[in-house]
């Protein structure tokens, strides 16, 4: 797949000058778009929440380093996930780093390939993340649009109740159960009883995670 | 004390006044007492006494064992000084006996004395060994920083793996990159830039291959003879840094009347400490009275002195025992893996041998050879 065309971008940081005008060579050379900054500072001025893609990021570099423009982001609540490039000796630190969420890193010098799967791989990860936040984000809004009513419906269906037993909770009848339900679905956007199950499950699991 | 009561009874001032020059008598600094017009003492304990050879009151307080502030040195000249001026500081610093050498500590008040005179008190304490003391330390403190630097060797080694790095990551970048564009069909002026740049970049890994030879060749080894408890005195002094921060005792055990060997002193003093940090490393779990590392000098023959560093840490695999002296060998995370390389290329170009076994415990024992002064060339 070329990234180019999703609208992903490479990110990257690392005071090498010679590093990243190659990094940003072979990258290009396989069809991704990407950026490329000397220090910290320099990201973190065009960085803005809408960023999607990946960052790869070096250690080691003078002035704010990697492992602290990562926490910058953290508390920015960047959701590029991050890459870091790790040199000699850099290998407890960024497994410090894994703790505290990053992707993965990748050791100096790098076998290209490796290289290059770790990045497809977090590239599509961030796709699927970013799809999972839309489609979150798309259930909280339609979920907000149900009547009070609609909504107790919505709960006894997900508990795995029939009509009838739906009906008598509810005291209400049959008949207006299933009004109810067909407006819901409608609502919901949801073409059938699985997939309304799916989507309100996925939207609880996302609020459990915060 | 039978007669106290009457003796105080009788003479509470006397009592009292014999009570204060016992004192004065125990003290070991030497307290004396001028007048401050003409110099006459007064009064001297047993300390300035001592050091006087008799008893000095009614003798004129000058050209004494005591150095004392010359005119100059005063806060306040003594000879001007009326009655309501007293107490007041005259004098506190350190003075030097020329003739002796010796350190004196000395402070001098004006005070009233009992008949209205106003007199220089002075307290004198010899300070020569403390003053030494502090000057060993600082002696100490400026070889441990020397022998730091030599020690980063290793650290160095690591610094150059990073910078060697940058232009080797940048030549694979760019190769790679040439390489997926090639397959896919591009032309040689778009590979072109990328090519040159990377023949740049081994250009720079060859300079930096080059200030490696260069710093190699400055610090050639250069020999001489040197006392082994010297050497070991050196190189633990740095360890015990780290033992203590470990919370390992460091043991040392020197045979007696070693003699001296030939050799680059600084060097072997890196030896040592590689030897007694990879111990303390291998010690990390080991508990109680196990956490004692061991350093053993003795003579081996009437040629050799052996050095031990004997640890009980968690011992050697028997495969990995094979590989430990290989360059860049390392079972440590953040580990660089030259120090035992190193170590073993700076004994042998002693013509020395090091070896490694288990330890007479648990652990493992790394040792040394070292030839004697004049017995290296026969
Ligand atoms: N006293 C010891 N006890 C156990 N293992 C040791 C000891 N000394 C060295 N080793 C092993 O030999 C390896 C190489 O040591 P060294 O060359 O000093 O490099 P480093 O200390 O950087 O790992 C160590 O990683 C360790 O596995
Ligand atoms: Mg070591």
């Amino acid at each position: 797949m070329n990234e180019a065309e999703s609208g992903q971008k490479i990110f990257i940081v690392d005071d090498d000058e010679a590093l990243r005008d190659s990094l940003v060579w072979l990258l290009e050379s396989h069809g991704h778009a990407v950026a490329a900054f000397g220090c910290a500072g320099d990201f973190l001025a065009a960085w803005n929440k809408d960023l999607i893609g990946c960052l790869l990021l070096d250690v080691r570099m003078p002035g704010m380093s990697g492992p602290e423009l990562f926490e910058e982001l953290a508390r920015r609540h960047s959701t590029l996930p991050v890459i870091f490039i790790t040199g000699h000796g850099d290998v407890p630190m960024a497994v410090a780093a894994l703790k505290k969420g990053a992707v993965d890193f990748i050791e100096k010098p790098f076998a290209g390939n490796d290289m290059l799967h770790i990045i497809a791989h977090c590239l599509a990860r961030e796709r699927e993340e970013r799809e999972r936040r839309r489609a979150g984000a798309d259930t909280a809004r339609r979920l907000a649009q149900l009547t009070a009513r609609e909504r107790e419906v919505l709960e006894l269906i997900v508990d795995g109740k029939l009509n009838k037993q739906i009906a008598d909770t509810l005291g209400i009848s049959i008949k207006t159960v299933e009004v109810h339900r067909s407006r819901l679905m409608e609502k919901m956007g949801a073409r059938s009883l699985a997939s309304l199950i799916r989507q309100v499950m996925s939207a609880r699991t996302d609020e459990a995670r915060g | 004390m039978e007669n106290g009561k009457t003796m105080m009874a009788a003479d509470a001032g006397g009592a009292a006044r014999e009570r204060l020059e016992a004192v004065l008598d125990g003290l070991e600094s030497a307290v004396y007492a001028a007048d401050a017009r003409n110099d006459e003492i007064l009064f001297a304990n047993r300390a300035f006494r001592t050091l006087h050879g008799g008893d000095t009151v009614g003798r004129v307080l000058r050209d004494l064992v005591v150095p004392l502030p010359e005119r100059g040195d005063y806060r306040v000249d003594p000879r001007g000084l009326a009655g309501d001026d007293a107490p007041c500081e005259l004098f506190d610093g350190e003075l030097l006996q020329p003739r002796g050498g010796r350190w004196y500590h000395v402070r001098e008040q004006a005070v009233r004395w009992v008949d209205g005179r106003i007199v220089r008190l002075g307290i004198a304490t010899d300070i020569t060994d403390r003053k030494k003391t502090a000057e060993i330390a600082r002696q100490q403190e400026e070889r441990i920083s020397r022998t730091a630097r030599l020690i980063t060797m290793g650290e160095m080694a690591s610094m150059l793996a990073h910078e060697i790095n940058q232009p080797l990551s940048a030549i694979a970048n760019y190769c790679a990159g040439c390489i997926a564009r090639m397959q896919a069909g591009a032309s040689m002026q778009e590979l072109l830039p990328a090519m040159r740049k990377a023949s740049e970049q081994a250009e720079r890994a060859g300079k930096i291959i080059r200030r490696i030879r260069e710093f190699v060749k400055k610090s050639e080894p250069r020999r001489a003879p040197a006392p082994v408890s010297a050497i070991l005195d050196e190189a633990l002094a740095f360890a015990e840094i780290d033992a203590r921060r470990a919370g390992i005792r460091l043991a040392v055990d020197v045979a007696p009347g070693l003699p001296d060997v030939y050799a680059d002193r600084i060097m072997i003093e890196q030896v040592v400490l590689n030897l007694v940090r990879n111990g303390l490393d291998a010690m990390k779990d080991a508990i109680g009275d196990e956490r004692v590392l061991t350093v053993r000098a003795r003579a081996c023959g009437e040629r050799l002195v052996e050095i031990a560093v004997i640890d009980r840490g968690h011992g050697i695999d028997e495969e990995d025992r094979e590989r430990l002296f290989q360059p860049f060998f390392t079972t440590k995370a953040e580990g660089m893996g030259m120090g035992l390389a190193i170590c073993r290329s700076i004994v042998e170009f002693h013509n020395g041998r090091l070896s490694v076994e288990s330890g007479p415990e648990d652990g493992t024992m790394f040792a040394f050879t070292l030839p004697v002064e004049g017995g290296a060339c026969e």
